[in-house]
């Protein structure tokens, strides 16, 4: 990785398929593999490879560069007991799994997924697994599911789990409350500090169309995180009972 | 995986209000091999429609990744970007991104 403090120079190239190339001018490597009809288009001036990929971005019109979540690290939750729950986010898990640490219904999941709220991958086998931030949408789901009363439209569902799975690793969403007027889904603060983007959404709303009327708020991140924790803790103190009743035997 | 995750990027699909990426993050190299299924889980990931705008841009990806291999494999920090030309939207496009490390090493060295 090139050094965060001083100022590197990087290359955009562009090939005749119209592929770009990206790279410090200290990477050889990278060089070697360019194409032969390859064509030099910008140098740019950066302290990081986050901060030049912007300017590339920038200079391309695509927007803002998403700089990578950190994949190594895992989500780690410590509570005041000194309980600890740590996932890496890298990590598939089975059906079994995914029931068992969200304890959502296997009826549930299935009706998930014939909706196609939540699509697991799978293998040649067929065999069903289920990434990190979709085990998040399955809490989610059990969240929202527990209260009978709430019913939410398949297609608003599908939006307010996405909330989930896209921004588990924004802290600065975590204490959050997604909500749905109607179709739309926005988030709000639970100390309502931004109460007026609330107001103006419920200002836009269609009073010809009732069911446009209902506003749901739903769990913020981290209640979702915290439930996740307390399941794994159960299962954890299960199976240390019973490590401890097998010592005993 | 044990160890410190020193091999680290992703493969993106962007663009076209698209936004989906496999990454990787382990102590080892990627090899090509693996490399080419984090290609195969990204496409399935996507609809028919987003898949369909992206073909060409998934095929190149793994010209790339084998052109990578025959090479030894790629030093980070680099990115290859295959946008879509043909659909006439210059954002609709297939990424590889090694961020640290090295990846698409052959699959004989691991």
């Amino acid at each position: 990785m090139v050094s965060t403090t001083e100022q590197a120079t990087y290359e955009l190239w562009l090939s005749e398929d119209g592929s770009y190339d990206f790279f410090p001018s200290t990477n050889e490597n990278a060089r070697a593999l360019l194409d032969e009809d390859a064509k030099l288009v910008k140098l740019i001036e950066a302290s990081s490879w986050e901060e030049a990929r912007q300017k590339q971005y920038e200079l391309l019109g695509w927007g803002s560069y998403q700089i990578p979540f950190d994949a190594s690290e895992a989500v780690s939750i410590l509570d005041s007991k000194g309980g600890r729950t740590a996932f890496n986010v890298n990590d598939l898990f089975n059906r079994n799994t995914a029931c068992d640490l969200t304890k959502i219904s296997f009826n549930q999941l299935r009706w998930l997924e014939q909706e196609k709220i939540v699509v697991p991958l799978s293998d040649k086998k067929r065999t069903k697994f289920y990434t990190f931030s979709q085990i998040l949408q399955l809490q989610a789901y059990v969240l929202i599911n527990h209260d009978k009363s709430v019913r939410v439209r398949n297609n608003v569902l599908k939006k307010v789990l996405k909330f989930y799975s896209a921004n588990f690793n924004k802290i600065d969403l975590h204490q959050s409350h997604p909500y749905s007027i109607g179709s739309t889904i926005k988030t709000v603060e639970p100390d309502l500090s931004n109460a007026n983007d609330f107001l103006d959404q419920v200002r836009k709303l269609d009073f010809n169309y009732p069911a446009s009327y209902t506003v749901h708020i739903y769990p913020s991140m981290m209640d979702v995180l915290l439930t996740l924790h307390e399941n794994v803790q159960a299962i954890y103190d299960i199976e240390f009972d019973e490590f401890r009743q097998m010592l005993a035997a | 995986m044990k160890g410190k995750a020193t091999h680290r990027g992703r493969i993106q699909a962007q663009g076209g209000e698209v936004e989906k990426s496999c990454a990787w993050a382990q102590a080892i190299a990627l090899t090509r091999s693996e490399g080419q299924q984090k290609v195969d889980t990204l496409e399935e990931s996507l609809t028919l429609i987003e898949r369909d705008s992206r073909k060409e841009g998934f095929q190149q990806v793994r010209d790339y990744i084998n052109r990578a291999a025959k090479a030894g494999g790629v030093n980070a920090p680099v990115s290859k970007t295959f946008p879509n030309r043909s659909k006439g939207r210059s954002d609709v496009r297939v990424d590889i991104e090694v961020i640290t490390g090295k990846a698409f090493v052959p699959d004989s060295t691991k």
